[in-house]
């Protein structure tokens, strides 16, 4: 009794002591409640075998029967590791031409440049998947494509690219890289402005050249955000780019091995079945992974450098 | 004299990049002024020789698309600026010393970035509890909080030193007055970026108008965009359909027009918000 | 700093305040008018008091610019009689499937909706969430049964009822390959009359013409073999009631067996392999798994051959061609056997509507689509206003006037095949073969028509095929792949699915047979 009295006396204590910022916080908490927690309650759907007529609470509850169409073809695990893999990838990729790109352009010293570079990395982002699916196409297309073409006109035959599967992760990873880093670059360069002039003074005046400044000074203050950024991207692993993959490798089979991803592959799966059911299965299973793996990450994090975490 | 070469490379590489960035847009923007017969032979092209407005008149005719504007720029608008507000209260909360359940509520936040809403269940809310079907704020509400947004927040909130609240505190000031007056002013590149982020995730949705905007003539861009196209799309093949188009559709044109349609404002609005990126707002402050 | 605050906050608080206005503004409906008291209440007596009901109707397409100018005129007709306003809501095609699944799941009212096979009709169906119609249109929609024909009725039931409209002018599609006719002058070959001559001029595109492909497809039913198999008249290979439109199963002549693809390799065994053979011969193009638009090269002037799935081609192509090539001419070629009872069709319509359950005005929606499949008022929706939109050219021919404020969608909520009209100035030879198309009483029944497969017991396995037939159909149809290779890889993934799908397909089809047999 006394021991319950003083837990719930130290919840009312917290709230009480730092009541201005539990104010601060309350919108976006009531937000979270109200616009992703309870619309989460959706996912029961992944358990039933759900009828508009007997609503979420009426229907039949099917356990994991759901869950079979995915798990007892022989994809799933190809599919997962494709995801998984490309995901790292795309997540490398972006996040590192990301730091590189805002710690270079940190060290420009002509405005005018400057603007110019930061516009035009950021002009990617813009462009929607199915264009460039369709630049994509333009380059390497067997028939006219711009590499084929220019392979003949040196001499070399030209490769059916959209046949083969091996080269596809890297051509994607580039692709992707090329999208997001702009992007990525602009967080990377707000958080360097945050940082003090006084520490590039004082390393100046003891001899340290540029190289070294951003080594040991911007590189090391950045670490925090590149490891948040990391650990969310960790996180959505097992989600797979879908409007990507779907915009460029399409319904093209024999890419497939290399690049069918968990959504692309559910997708055909159910594409005329249209059950909610088992669509919510497959969400239900690329959370849960993520879930582990993130509790896994985030434990790492913690131990390496404590303003790194997610949580 | 290797600091010399250093600079060197480091140049080499961003004209690089900046150029591998914007050649491909720069082939989007010309092309979409590409006559479609010219797209649909030869293909994208570096410098065209046929040019048309045809695309752009397609994509354009109609008072729909003054009214589509309209009310994008007013759900970004608002949107933005009620989203920046509530992320940036949010977050700082959740990076602050001081908070004991700072942790539990970012692994919370984080989970709902794990666990998206579900297609129905969120359909359901917003329709059928909140009333919200044919409403502006079915198109604002949902995205006000985006937790990625606000984990990059917290991270820039986590660099403040300490030293600020504990001045501020010592000088009678409480949490409200803290953030407003203090943190605010000094984390403009964050707020900056983060606003950024949230105009364009405005701008750049239909998916919330697709499932709750049912009058057409609230209809956002980027919904009046995907609705023609889509529509485009079909006619084509459509056999037995007794559409006759007496001139030839551009949709090539079209595909890339709509890409310049929808970044034009951002252009003009980028550069204003890049000021804040360069430096100059130092953490002067903390001296006195 | 203060005053910049406040100034920011008093803004945000305008900018809320305009926006809630402007969010109710839009947000409310037409406001509702007094019920309409009818002068002329003699034929329509028990209707004349009428109170004023809008129906929501859910449909694919784009908005016509000039849709409120015909509404507003569809109103007006219907304001002394049935008095209905209308409140369209259109959907983008490539979202159609989300947007009426999210709609009908969350148990929304909305009168009227497009539904289809292609789309998810069954499973809607079984669900629930559709009203049985029988009694509604026996009671008001008896201009709705009339002009369709028995057999369109008889056959497009589910489950014995009839759960939505069936929309449809025709019982089989139109089927032809589209050519280029310059070249083939070019190279002096005589008008194509059999398949071998269109294969022997591809052979000499290739030769002669270098900077041609001769031939591409499509996926699906528009990929080289299952294109063929339409022509099939002496096995009638068809696909089944099980896998949407693959020929992995399939039945032959109009005997009701399941067949499979994987054990029974003729004659669509030979088709794959001479289709392999013309991919490695260099024939078809080898970008055809990444085009997305399988008819676009045809009309950017890369290509000589192409399958359609019509018998003519549409205006689109026609001034696209022009464009893009300065001699390019496109004509079509069919292989398609007119003679009466040459074409076996089970009378299975592509698209419905229907009426949902939740809907709460289900009499009133029949009152509409009887009203709307009057003649005039099926001219009006369908065509638009006349002499502005659209000419009358006799009773059953029409004439565009302005496309670009109005176009012809009826194929989503209205086809009927007594009051459709057609263009003039197509092909004649094209519209006879067209009537044909439209004629029941030219085809033979299937012996499964009016059969439904319930995919429930073997959903499983229907998915596992899905991702397989993703993976490998197209290539396989249109040659690319290796024959025989491929039909191995499916046999290793998806072969004990495909036969647990044959049995089961088997089974129920027996049964149906059996139970007509009474």
């Amino acid at each position: 009794m006394k021991q319950r009295r003083r837990l719930g006396g130290a919840f009312v204590h917290e709230l009480s002591r730092n009541r201005y910022l539990y104010l601060l916080a309350l919108p976006g908490i009531a937000f979270l409640v109200v616009f992703a927690y309870l619309p989460m309650l959706g996912h029961l759907l992944a358990f039933q075998n759900y009828r508009l007529s007997d609503g979420i609470w009426g229907s039949e509850w099917v356990g994991l029967k759901n869950f079979e169409f995915f798990f007892n073809g022989k994809d799933w695990l190809r599919v997962t590791l494709n995801t998984v893999f490309l995901n790292a990838l795309f997540l490398v990729s972006g996040l590192g031409s990301a730091v590189v790109l805002a710690v270079f352009l940190n060290e420009v010293r002509n405005r005018l440049f400057k603007r110019i570079a930061q516009s035009f990395i950021f002009l990617p982002y813009f462009i929607s998947w199915l264009v460039v699916s369709m630049m994509a196409l333009t380059l390497f297309s067997t028939s006219e494509g711009l590499i084929n073409r220019t392979l003949a006109a040196v001499g070399f035959e030209g490769v059916d690219w959209y046949l083969t599967p091996g080269v596809w992760p890297y051509i994607l990873t580039v692709i992707s890289a090329w999208k997001i880093a702009g992007y990525n670059s602009i967080i990377f360069m707000a958080v360097i402005t945050g940082i003090s002039a006084e520490y590039y003074e004082s390393a100046r005046l003891e001899g340290a050249s540029r190289l070294q400044q951003m080594l040991y000074i911007t590189l090391p203050l950045m670490r925090p955000i590149v490891m948040v950024l990391a650990l969310l991207g960790v996180g959505r692993i097992f989600y797979g780019d879908f409007g990507m993959i779907y915009a460029i490798i399409g319904d093209n089979g024999v890419l497939f091995p290399t690049t069918d991803v968990i959504d692309s592959y559910a997708y055909r799966a159910l594409r005329q079945l249209g059950n909610f059911s088992m669509s919510s299965a497959v969400v239900v299973y690329q959370s849960c992974m993520g879930l582990v793996t993130i509790l896994i990450f985030n434990a790492i994090a913690r131990k390496v450098d404590a303003d790194s975490r997610l949580f | 004299m290797r600091e010399r070469l250093f600079l060197v490379l480091m140049y080499a590489v961003l004209i690089a990049f900046a150029l591998f960035c914007f050649i491909p847009f720069w082939i989007v923007f010309i092309n979409s002024f590409a006559d479609e017969s010219l797209l649909q032979t030869a293909g994208y092209q570096l410098l065209p020789d046929k040019f048309s407005l045809q695309a752009y008149e397609f994509l354009l005719s109609g008072k729909q698309v003054f009214r589509s504007y309209g009310i994008t720029i007013m759900v970004t608008a608002v949107g933005t600026a009620m989203g920046v507000l509530v992320t940036a209260a949010y977050a700082y909360t959740l990076s602050h010393r001081r908070v004991k359940y700072r942790n539990i509520l970012s692994f919370l936040t984080f989970l709902t970035m794990l666990f998206g809403a579900g297609l129905v269940g969120f359909y359901m809310l917003i329709a059928n509890w909140l009333h919200l079907k044919d409403s502006i704020w079915a198109l604002i509400l949902p995205y006000l909080l985006n937790p990625f947004y606000a984990f990059i927040l917290i991270s820039f909130y986590r660099t403040l030193p300490y030293e600020l609240n504990e001045a501020a505190t010592v000088d009678g000031a409480n949490d409200f007055s803290i953030f407003f007056r203090i943190i605010w002013p000094i984390s403009l590149p964050a707020i900056a970026t983060v606003s950024l982020f949230y105009a364009l995730q405005y701008w750049n949705d239909w998916y919330l108008s697709l499932l709750f905007i049912d009058n057409y003539k609230m209809l956002p861009l980027q919904m009046m965009i995907r609705q023609l196209m889509s529509n485009l799309n079909v006619m084509a093949y459509v056999s037995g359909s007794q559409t006759q188009y007496n001139a030839v559709v551009p949709t090539y044109g079209m595909q890339l027009a709509i890409v310049c349609v929808t970044i034009g404002p951002i252009v003009f609005v980028y550069p204003f918000i890049q000021r804040f990126f360069i430096k100059g707002l130092t953490l002067g402050s903390v001296k006195g | 700093m203060k005053r910049r605050m406040s100034a920011a906050l008093t803004l945000l608080i305008a900018l809320v305040a305009l926006a809630g206005c402007a969010g109710k503004n839009e947000g409310e409906g037409k406001p509702s008018e007094p019920p309409v008291k009818a002068e002329n209440s003699t034929e329509l007596s028990s209707n004349a008091k009428l109170e004023e009901v809008t129906l929501k109707i859910m449909i694919p397409g784009d908005r016509p610019p000039d849709m409120d100018l015909v509404i507003a005129e569809a109103e007006k007709r219907m304001k002394d009689t049935i008095n209905v306003k209308l409140d369209v809501v259109f959907v983008p095609w490539s979202d159609l499937a989300q947007k009426t699944q999210v709609t009908l799941a969350s148990g929304e009212n909305i009168d009227l909706i497009f539904d289809a096979p292609w789309l998810h009709i069954n499973q809607m169906i079984a669900s629930g969430f559709y009203e049985p119609l029988d009694d509604l249109l026996a009671e008001y929609g008896k201009t709705v049964l009339d002009k369709r024909p028995q057999q369109m009725w008889d056959y497009n039931k589910y489950g014995g009822k009839i759960m939505a409209v069936p929309l449809g002018v025709s019982y089989m599609s139109g089927n032809s390959y589209i050519l280029r006719k310059d070249i083939r002058e070019k190279l002096g070959v005589p008008p194509i009359q059999t398949y071998e001559d269109l294969i022997a001029f591809a052979y000499k595109v290739k030769e002669q013409e270098k900077g041609i492909i001769p031939m591409t497809a499509g996926s699906a039913t528009y990929s080289f073999v299952a294109h063929h198999a339409l022509n099939d008249y002496e096995t009638y290979v068809r696909p089944t009631h099980a896998l949407g439109n693959s020929l992995m199963l399939y039945y032959t002549n109009n005997d009701g067996k399941v067949h499979n693809l994987l054990e029974e390799r003729e004659p669509v065994g030979t088709w794959l392999a001479n289709a392999n053979k013309w991919f490695k011969d260099g024939l078809i193009f080898k970008d055809i798994l990444t085009t997305k638009d399988f008819q676009q090269p045809i009309s950017a002037g890369k290509v000589a051959i192409v399958t359609n799935g019509a018998f003519g081609i549409s205006d689109f192509h026609k001034n696209t061609i022009k464009n893009n090539v300065p001699n390019g001419e496109l004509e079509t070629v069919t292989f398609f056997n007119p003679d009466k009872g040459a074409n076996i069709t089970n009378f299975k319509q592509w698209n419905f509507l229907a009426i949902p359950k939740v809907s709460k005005h289900k009499e009133r929606a029949m009152m509409f689509l009887n009203w709307a499949n009057e003649k005039e008022n099926y001219d009006l929706l369908s065509y638009g206003i006349e002499g502005k939109h659209w000419e009358a050219v006799g009773e059953d021919k029409m004439k565009n006037l302005d496309t670009t404020g109005y176009y012809a969608f009826g194929y989503v909520w209205l086809w009927n095949p007594v009051d459709e009209r057609t263009v003039v100035g197509g092909d004649p030879k094209n519209d006879e073969l067209d009537a044909v198309l439209r004629n029941a009483d030219m085809f033979t029944t299937d012996i499964l028509a009016g059969f439904e497969f319930d995919s429930t017991p073997v959903q499983n396995e229907v998915s596992q095929y899905n991702i397989v037939d993703g993976q490998y159909y197209t290539a396989l149809f249109n040659g690319v792949m290796d024959t025989e290779d491929t039909l191995k890889k499916f046999e290793a993934e998806a072969g004990p699915a495909l036969q647990k799908i044959q049995q089961e397909l088997q089974r129920q089809i027996d049964e149906f047979l059996a139970a007509k047999g009474k």
